[in-house]
């Protein structure tokens, strides 16, 4: 009576096992990949972590695999700003015509050793499918003063992406690493993964921007930082049809400092998720969560963020905020903080807000002769700029102020 | 200039205002004295043309322009200005941008020439010095950290930047000392001439000493009920608002 019922694969759960069948000679770990993906399904509401984004439910069909060899359009190709090393992956291999010569201290090879197992589902699928990872070393003691642009490109065809990238980052060495994902108004299905391993007292400011068009993408970025290391980041997601951002986050060496920041901007019928679980293993430790979301017409927010301390993580010192403002009645925002922490002295914290413009502000600054279309777009541009202002390269910062004044250009004057 | 007819309002539903009738003649400076909860901000909120109040009856007329009919930032641009009690902080919006935004919109609402930046600059920068506003303040996010007396004195400097016809200062000494209050009394006085009116509206006598008003109105329960020169602030000074107060109605 109570026999096990095998879980019904949905239509995309069952091409993507077709399309992982049709896969010429995968290595062994890449099919073991897969099998623990076939086990757990595609993600959906039951799964805690996914609660908000049905990804089941949404990807009614997986999009054929995109062909290995290929060149992106130019204006695919393009990094931000003059300033930076272009490394451009097309359809998620490197395109070594497409990019710059690499800085002294950075290599780049191919690696095919089996990464870790891990416990979600899109980051599973991607080990299994991710047909090259490319690694990038960034030797000891290498201070780059002009940012790695990471540059994902896809080229015009509704296809699914996969694209897997491993930064080393040495001991004491200096980066600014700009993760842009580009090329995404076909309709792709992204997978993308960016895994950052960071040594003692190293140094990295990451961006990452994904203006997702109509593509569905899922973007993970796994690091773990080493003694005193210091990662800083600043994402700006927006439009498309979903885009969930999923940061995991380990903190193993004493003293290591983590800041994390984001802007999703949403309209149409958008779905941004941002989700991040920072752990923190070991004493000292510093973390920083503050992200901000401006949500129109039926556009759809998630952020959730978990940050667990181990119990020897004593003299841990976590905060994290998020807040969003709904700019019509279908817009929605799910947040979720969390803490789990197992030490005793500790300073964490965490907040959250959802409401809608500040009138009273509103009323000061229609008050001075401001026109009320005039004084709500500068107070969005105001609530939104705040994120941008700590990017700290000028060419990075000047792009993506730029993209915000386009998306609220966009908005025009409506109340 | 300024003439209140038969002004009633309320918010949600309770009574505030209860026909106040007031005239306020160009380069007059007239003050409004009365106790807490007598109506006194509510009057200059809905003169501003702040949401949430119900108008039910009345009219308020700037040079017979009927301002109740008028989108806060067109009153504005029609010359009606309030110095806040509590001015607000906009984080993110740098003093200087706001201020030019400010007169920008104006300028542009009443069909007249934008100033250039450098006149513009040159025009904060001179208001900023009179009020002891230093530069740096103007760089950093309207209000956001201020003290109480830098907001209020910003307050000032945004009225002198604008010009306004009309100008209220709603409790504009609460919460200074006596040197920023004269520096603000100062700041207004300045800007008293034979056009502009003023309404003062204040608890207490002391800023009636810097800023003199050429005629003193006493508002209880939403309307005027004592009108007189500026000997009645300080009649009010000696003898309080007992007599005005709900408790001796």
């Amino acid at each position: 009576m109570n026999a096990p019922l095998a879980r019904l694969k949905t239509v995309a759960e069952a091409e993507l096992e077709n399309q992982f069948a049709a896969l010429p000679a995968p290595d062994p770990w890449r099919s073991a990949a897969f099998a623990r993906f076939a086990a757990l399904g595609l993600p959906n509401r039951r799964v805690e972590a996914w609660h908000f984004t049905d990804l089941r439910a949404v990807m009614e069909q997986a999009l054929p695999l995109a062909a290995t060899n290929g060149t992106a359009p130019q204006t695919a190709q393009r990094g931000f700003g003059e300033v930076g090393t272009r490394m451009v992956f097309v359809d998620g291999r490197y395109a070594p015509a497409q990019s710059d010569a690499l800085p002294a201290g950075v290599t780049l090879t191919r690696d095919s050793s089996a990464p870790e197992a891990h416990p979600d589902a899109m980051v599973t699928l991607n080990h299994a499918f991710a047909q090259q990872a490319a690694q990038i070393e960034i030797a000891p003691g290498t201070v780059l003063k002009a940012p790695l642009h990471l540059v994902f490109a896809q080229r015009a065809a509704a296809t699914a992406v996969f694209s897997r990238v491993k930064v080393k980052i040495g001991a004491d060495a200096e980066v600014t690493l700009a993760e842009i994902h580009t090329g995404l108004e076909h309709g792709h299905q992204v997978n993308s993964l960016v895994e950052i391993e960071m040594g003692d007292n190293a140094r990295c400011a990451h961006v990452c921007d994904c203006e997702a068009a109509q593509s569905l993408c899922v973007l993970g970025l796994i690091i773990k930082l080493g003694r005193t290391a210091h990662f800083n980041s600043f994402a700006m997601l927006d439009g498309g049809q979903m885009v969930r951002r999923q940061i995991f986050a380990d903190l193993i060496g004493e003293g290591a400092d983590i800041a994390l920041s984001g802007l999703m901007l949403g309209r149409g019928a958008a779905h941004l998720d941002t989700t991040l679980t920072i752990n923190h293993a070991k004493p000292h430790g510093v973390s920083r969560e503050v992200f901000r979301s401006l949500l129109d017409e039926n556009a759809h927010g998630v952020y959730q963020g978990k940050v667990i301390v181990k119990p020897h993580a004593q003299k841990t010192d976590g905060k994290m905020m998020s807040k969003a403002i709904l700019l019509h009645d279908g817009a929605r925002m799910d947040n979720k903080p969390e803490l789990e922490i197992f030490a005793d002295d500790v300073v964490c914290g965490h907040g959250a807000t959802v409401g809608g413009l500040d009138a009273e502000q509103i009323f000061y600054l229609q008050s001075r002769g401001i026109p009320r279309s005039e004084a709500e777009a500068l107070l969005l541009e105001a609530f939104a700029a705040e994120m941008i202002e700590p990017v700290e390269n000028e060419s990075l910062k000047r792009h993506f102020t730029g993209r915000l004044a386009r998306w609220l250009q966009a908005r025009g004057g409506r109340a | 200039m300024l003439k209140i007819n038969n002004l009633h309002a309320e918010i949600d539903g309770k009574k505030i205002l209860n026909g106040l009738t007031l005239e306020v003649r160009a380069g007059e400076v007239a003050a409004i004295m009365g106790p807490n909860g007598s109506g006194k901000s509510t009057l200059s909120y809905i003169i501003a043309g702040r949401p949430g109040y119900e108008v039910t009856a009345g009219e308020v007329l700037l040079n017979g322009q009927n301002l109740l009919e008028m989108e806060p930032n067109a009153r504005a641009a029609a010359g009606v200005f309030l110095a806040f009690q509590y001015p607000l902080e906009i984080p993110g919006v740098a003093t200087m941008t706001f201020l030019k935004a400010a007169m920008n919109a104006q300028a542009r609402q009443r069909g007249e020439a934008e100033s250039t930046t450098p006149d513009f600059i040159k025009k904060v920068r001179g208001a900023a010095k009179d009020l002891k506003i230093d530069q740096e303040m103007l760089k950093r996010p309207l209000n956001v950290g201020f003290s109480g007396g830098e907001k209020k004195r910003m307050e000032i400097l945004q009225m002198a930047l604008l010009a306004p016809k009309f100008a209220i200062l709603d409790e504009t000494d609460s919460g200074l000392d006596i040197d920023a209050l004269r520096i603000v009394a100062d700041g207004v006085n300045a800007l008293r001439n034979r056009e502009r009116g003023f309404l003062v509206i204040t608890h207490y006598q002391r800023l009636l000493d810097y800023i003199r008003p050429d005629s003193v109105h006493v508002m209880a329960r939403g309307e005027i009920v004592r009108s007189g020169g500026p000997t009645l602030a300080l009649e009010l000074e000696k003898s309080g608002y007992a007599a005005y107060s709900d408790e001796a109605a």
